[in-house]
């Protein structure tokens, strides 16, 4: 038997000093046999550039290269190492294929986020090394095994296939020509690299390790056992914390009226994944084998809504009678007198599950007291938010926080709550040390927000022209046990369910409802892909009542400028929704020729069919509130640096804000300088959500830029129209054929180090919506539609989408291939919320249960970038970071139909649902 | 925790001998999954990837000899594309790149998961399992007695599974599976075809359509017979019955990936579809 240590043979329990080959440098250190290599690469060898997901070979974030071949380090026990040679990310640099594929990455957007790309690098290093031109199918086969929530994965495709660029062109926009270039996104270099520092990647060595004990049961009373003695008896674990250990409220929520959730469960826990108690131990402490002292007793969970709602029903929360958290209504006309004598009436109910985010990256953080400042460090979509809820929790004045957002590894809507910020200041502050947390992909799945699931009562009706006259709506939301962005969601809905078309006669009612499932909160659209669902299957149908094509009804029925929405809201301009519906009647009139070829020549059991859906959605928050702040300054050597709180979660806002902010001030983006958002820096942008950065944030820098440069000139005594330059510590200009220059080295520096700055905020102006949802909820829309081709195999119920094709209206595309980012991405969701995707509390809580699209399931994308210029955002500029998933699902199922003669009217619409809606039309 | 490094086969076995409760790992796929969510937690473990007795692949006269640690990515591969495509085919649809690079037939084996996609292969093969221990030697094990349950199998606690017996047959292969999505996909139901064309029958295996790989005798007799085998064709219908004698054979469940009902529809297409590519 080999007993030789340094190959790890026979170990007992015993950490061994080892030799691996890393990147080509011998690494020691010293690790148990079963120690995953992932763990020895990031916190022994510091090499963070390797990511984990999911520690279960389902992501392929961790892809690493031994020996050449690609394999989840996050499944490879070190033991197993003696003599290979292994290769992560950052062994890409100084390999001459290695740095094209970063280029070519960089080149193509093809990292948002960037959390899955060092995978998705190693996963194509590792075909490129046996197979040097890869087709597209081959590209797809060898990059099957790592999955992007980001980038809907066309960008990543056409990287690797175009890895050989001959001449590859850089983007370098002259001054005042940044809005509308494609340019490199400001943080990409060290995404390609892997050195982006994303939640888990730069703890202290020393920081003390967080473990939170949670909730089996969806409802439970529990009691704790002698937590001193827990504490006391084990060596490694150093506190416990439970409610009692709040100092502050022991209650939080986004929207502060109604913050109702608990860092920890006090009496009941209501669903399985609440926290009751954090324990923190010493950095290396064996965790998973201690039993904490608790005592369940299972008590009897509201799992849907219809229980809920039962008048017998316990309540969540005593002080939400009938377990109802809000309502949504919108009114206007009189549906009742309208829809009776419709020509014809499509009506149909709806329903679907709760969705996960499934950002590759877990929420993850760290944290510690300097001078009685708790400084968290934290994956985050809203920064601001964050310190005001940690202010109340810790019982402290705002400012004696900050809130230091790491990148983002995706969030979608769920990275807007708490997660591990409360754990990591209640610990730091308790231990005074340094401490640090990572959710398993479990306890992420587990215990973070969903999509809310959603029962929706429809009817629509149109008169014999084709004319949509009337609908009402009737949708109860599953928000389950805590208020999370429940009252957006239900506030959304009503207003966005008419779709983006004309129609008078007009009710909405909404209903988010408390149930034991996971807090619904806010995931990409609010509650308007499911409404969306039913509206546009909805118009299929009745168009094919009334014999009309389906594309030409939508046409017909399309919003435009001076109509009505059906809040009220006379829109003014910047209306694009029949620009972009007209956009698609020629790949539609394609589509259906080549579906009905297919038809034709295939055999009876493949079935071609294509479908469409328009959307609209309103960029900001709905009639509040939502100002952006953006500071941007000169500094005495004549360095230009944007403080830009927007925080960019791989959507690009980084990027964005600093094109509008040089165009603004009037010089080259590339020498804008970025600090990025950090509550003890930059100031308040805002929440990445709603759609709202590139529309409110870009409005604030806009406003800043301009201001910045009218300081400038009037120092130089110029025209606001003179051009002006840097040079060095200087100001120079030539106006009026006369030289002007100003010294700026000789001016007063601040606190920020500038010597000019500029600050603007902008407020979306709204107003607040009456008893019938009358009013102005949204400055700005944006609109798109999308066609879907695609092919149902009814023997096995299995949908095969062969392409898609997306129009939008963004107003202004201030980086079009960042627009592009944000529609391929979004439509990955939709293809997930159409097919695959059915979150079940307690069964599903990891990624190969729960199936988000692969490379595999995304088909090729036309994005057609239509520019109805907005009278209202920067440079006409609209959002569309939630407009680009909604109209995905509807489309799909539109397809479906048109393909085999089956409505599903229930996401996802799996091969088990498929089929037996195709048998059961075959036996009627 | 002890881990034994063997780097041979009489290491492993000796260590085996020693103490059968050792868990053994080869290309951990799936056993590094239940070590890092702590539902296991051995207290000695016997890693496999450095025994080179398992590695590698022999002919016994007309019968293939595959090494339990030989991994996917080799079994995709020439020579097996020739030799038993449906396993190649298999191999290919398991997992990633990633998965295939690790995982191991025999890992696939021991497991003897229902889902595991080379089971149906090796099944309608009439594989032989082969184990070997410290005490016993080799002892050969048709898979009909190997396969006990979801994930119970009859290999003994001081057994090796060292490699899996397959005959070469002439006659065209199929591995047909169904799941919910187009890569990294489990499977919801999968046939194995063989034919042999000199013996003129048709043998089929089935997978996650019940707790063991299954046989579907009914459904092979009738294609024996109805096969025209000068010409390689069916009557028309033909297809059709043998996929709905394949369905009657499946006993599936339900669970959170599909319906019993679905799984038994499923499988018969999928077999009828297999039928008639080898026919084709
Ligand atoms: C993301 C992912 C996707 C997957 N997809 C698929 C798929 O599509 N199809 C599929 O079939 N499987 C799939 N699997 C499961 C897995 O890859 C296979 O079951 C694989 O064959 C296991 O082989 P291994 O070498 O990795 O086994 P290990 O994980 O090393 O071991 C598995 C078990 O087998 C035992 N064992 C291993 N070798 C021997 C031996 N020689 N003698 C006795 N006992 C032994 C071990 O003790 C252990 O209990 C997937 C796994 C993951 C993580
Ligand atoms: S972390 Fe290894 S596959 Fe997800
Ligand atoms: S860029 Fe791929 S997960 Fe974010």
């Amino acid at each position: 038997m080999s007993n030789d240590v340094a190959d790890g043979a026979a170990a007992v329990d015993g950490a061994v000093l080892r030799t691996v080959l890393v990147n080509g440098i011998a690494a020691s250190f010293e690790a148990p046999p079963a120690t995953v290599l992932t763990e020895v690469l990031r916190e022994e060898l510091g090499l963070t550039g390797t990511k984990v997901g999911c520690s279960a070979g389902d992501c392929g974030a961790c892809t690493v290269m031994i020996d050449r071949a690609a394999v989840c380090a996050c499944m490879v026990p070190v033991g197993r190492l003696a003599g290979t040679s292994i290769t992560t990310v950052e062994g890409l640099t100084g390999d001459e294929l290695g740095e094209r594929l970063q280029a070519s990455f960089l080149r193509h957007a093809a990292a948002q986020c960037g959390f899955c790309t060092p995978g998705v690098l190693m996963a194509a290093r590792a075909l490129l090394g046996t197979n040097r031109q890869p087709t597209r199918q081959q590209v797809m086969d060898g990059l099957g095994g790592v999955l992007c929530r980001c980038t809907g994965y066309q960008a990543i495709i056409a990287a690797v296939l175009d890895v050989d660029a001959a001449d590859p062109v850089t983007v370098r926009p002259t001054s005042g020509k940044a809005v509308g270039a494609s340019i490199e996104r400001v943080d990409g270099r060290v995404k390609v690299a892997g050195t982006d520092v994303f939640g888990d990647d730069d703890a202290p060595d020393d920081a003390l390790v967080i473990h939170v004990i949670r909730s089996p049961f969806a409802r439970a009373a529990f009691t704790f056992c002698d937590l001193e003695s827990f504490v006391s008896e084990n060596d490694g674990i150093t506190a416990v914390l439970t409610a009692r250990d709040v100092p502050g409220v022991n209650r939080f929520g986004v929207i502060a009226p109604l913050a109702d959730q608990p860092v920890f469960a006090e009496h009941e826990t209501r669903f399985a994944g609440e926290a009751v108690a954090a324990v923190v131990v010493l950095p290396g402490f064996d965790f998973s084998s201690i039993e904490f002292p608790v005592v369940w007793a299972a008590l009897n969970p509201l799992t849907s809504p219809a229980l809920a709602l039962h008048p017998a029903a316990e309540l969540v929360h005593t002080d939400r009678p009938a377990n109802v958290l809000v309502e949504g209504f919108v009114q206007t006309g009189d549906v009742d007198a309208v829809m009776p004598s419709c020509a014809a009436v499509a009506s149909a109910e709806f329903d679907s599950p709760f969705v996960e985010h499934a950002y590759i990256e877990p929420e993850a953080g760290w944290a510690e007291v300097i001078d009685g400042l708790v400084v968290i460090h934290v994956t985050t979509q809203s920064a601001y938010m964050d310190r005001a809820s940690m202010a109340e929790i810790l019982g402290v004045a705002e400012h004696r926080v900050r809130i230091v957002p790491t990148a983002v590894g995706g969030g979608f809507g769920g990275k807007l709550d708490l997660s591990v910020q409360p754990f990591l200041a209640l610990a730091a502050l308790r231990t005074g040390q340094p401490v640090r947390i990572t959710y398993s992909r479990a306890e992420s799945m587990a215990s973070t927000t969903k999509r809310h699931p959603s029962k929706l009562s429809v009817s629509i009706g149109a008169d014999s022209n084709g004319r949509v006259t009337a609908m009402s709506f009737e949708g109860v939301f599953d928000t389950g046990a805590y208020a999370s962005w429940g009252p957006t969601v239900a506030n959304r809905v009503p207003i966005h369910a008419s779709g983006p078309y004309f129609i008078p006669n007009y009710r909405a009612h909404s209903t988010a409802v408390h149930t034991n499932g996971p807090p619904s909160g806010a995931f990409r659209g609010f509650g308007v892909p499911q409404a969306a669902i039913a509206q546009e299957t909805l118009f299929d149908e009745l168009a094919g009542r009334l014999g009309i094509d389906r594309l030409e009804f939508r046409i017909l029925n399309a919003l435009t400028a001076g109509q009505r929405t059906v809040t009220g809201h006379v829109l003014e301009g910047g209306v694009g929704i029949r620009d972009c519906l007209e956009a698609l009647r020629g790949p539609w009139a394609d589509a259906l020729t080549r579906a009905q070829s297919l038809n034709r020549a295939n055999d009876r059991r493949h079935r071609s069919g294509i479908g469409v859906a328009g959307i609209w959605y309103g960029c900001g928050n709905t009639s509040l509130s939502n100002p952006s702040t953006i500071k941007v300054g000169v500094r005495s050597d004549g360095s230009v640096v944007l403080h830009q709180g927007a925080i960019d979660i791989g959507q690009g806002s980084n990027t964005v804000i600093s094109q509008i902010v040089a165009d603004a001030i009037g010089i080259e983006v590339h020498r804008v300088l970025l600090r990025s958002a950090d509550t003890s820096i930059t100031p308040d942008a805002g929440k990445t959500s709603a759609s709202r950065q590139t529309y409110v944030s870009g409005m604030a820098a806009y406003l800043a830029g301009v201001s910045l440069r009218a300081k400038l000139l009037a120092m130089l005594d110029a025209s606001f129209d003179s051009e002006f330059v840097f040079d060095a510590g200087v100001l120079r200009c030539h106006s009026d054929g006369v030289a002007r220059s100003v010294d700026l080295r000789r001016l007063p520096v601040d606190a920020d180090g500038f010597v000019v700055v500029a600050v603007e905020s902008y407020d979306p102006p709204t107003t607040a919506l009456d008893h019938n949802g009358q009013g102005t909820p949204y400055a700005v829309f944006g609109y798109g539609a999308q066609l879907i081709e695609l092919s149902v195999d009814t023997a096995t119920g299995r949908v095969q989408l062969h392409r898609v094709v997306a129009a939008y209206d963004v107003g202004k595309a201030i980086n079009p291939q960042l627009v592009v980012g944000q529609i391929e991405g979004g439509i990955a969701q939709g293809i997930g919320l159409a097919l695959l995707e059915e979150y079940l509390p307690g069964r599903t809580n990891n990624l190969h249960d729960y199936l988000i699209p692969t490379i595999g399931d995304v088909p090729p994308i036309e994005t057609i970038i239509v520019e109805t210029h907005d009278p209202v955002g920067p440079y006409g500029a609209k959002g569309v970071g939630e407009h680009s998933l909604i109209p995905t699902a509807p489309a799909i199922l539109n397809a479906i139909h048109h393909a085999c003669g089956i409505r599903i009217r229930s996401v996802p619409a799996t091969p088990t649902k498929v089929l037996a809606a195709i048998l059961k039309r075959g036996a009627a | 925790m002890t881990v034994v490094t063997a780097t041979s086969l009489d290491e492993a076995l000796d260590a085996l001998a020693g103490d059968p409760s050792a868990q053994l790992l080869a290309g951990g796929t799936d056993f590094m999954v239940e070590v890092s969510f702590a539902h296991r937690r051995p207290a000695s473990i016997v890693t496999l990837r450095r025994v080179d007795e398992l590695k590698g692949w022999w002919r016994d006269g007309d019968t293939l000899v595959l090494g339990a640690g030989m991994t996917y990515t080799e079994l995709q591969a020439e020579p097996f594309l020739d030799v038993v495509p449906g396993l190649a085919q298999a191999a290919r649809t398991v997992g990633s790149p990633q998965i295939r690079n690790a995982g191991t037939i025999g890992g696939n084996i021991a497991t003897g998961s229902p889902a595991g996609d080379t089971l149906p292969v090796l099944v309608a093969l009439d594989a032989v399992i082969v184990l070997q221990s410290a005490a016993d030697g080799e002892r050969r094990v048709p898979w009909n007695e190997f396969f006990l349950g979801p994930k119970r199998t009859a290999r003994r606690g001081d057994e090796l599974v060292t490699a899996v017996r397959v005959p070469v047959v002439h006659g065209r292969q199929e591995y047909l599976k169904v799941g919910t999505r187009n890569a990294m996909v489990i499977s919801v139901a999968g046939v194995a075809l063989v034919m042999d064309d000199d013996a003129h029958t048709v043998r089929v295996g089935l997978g996650s359509v019940g707790p063991v790989p299954l046989r579907a005798p009914a459904a092979e007799a009738f294609a024996d017979s109805t096969i025209d085998w000068a010409t390689m064709t069916i009557p028309d219908g033909g297809a059709a019955q043998f996929g709905a004698l394949v369905s009657a054979a499946a006993s599936p469940i339900d669970d959170q990936r599909s319906t019993a009902a679905y799984r038994r529809h499923a499988v018969g297409v999928c077999a009828r579809r297999a039928l008639q590519r080898c026919l084709s």
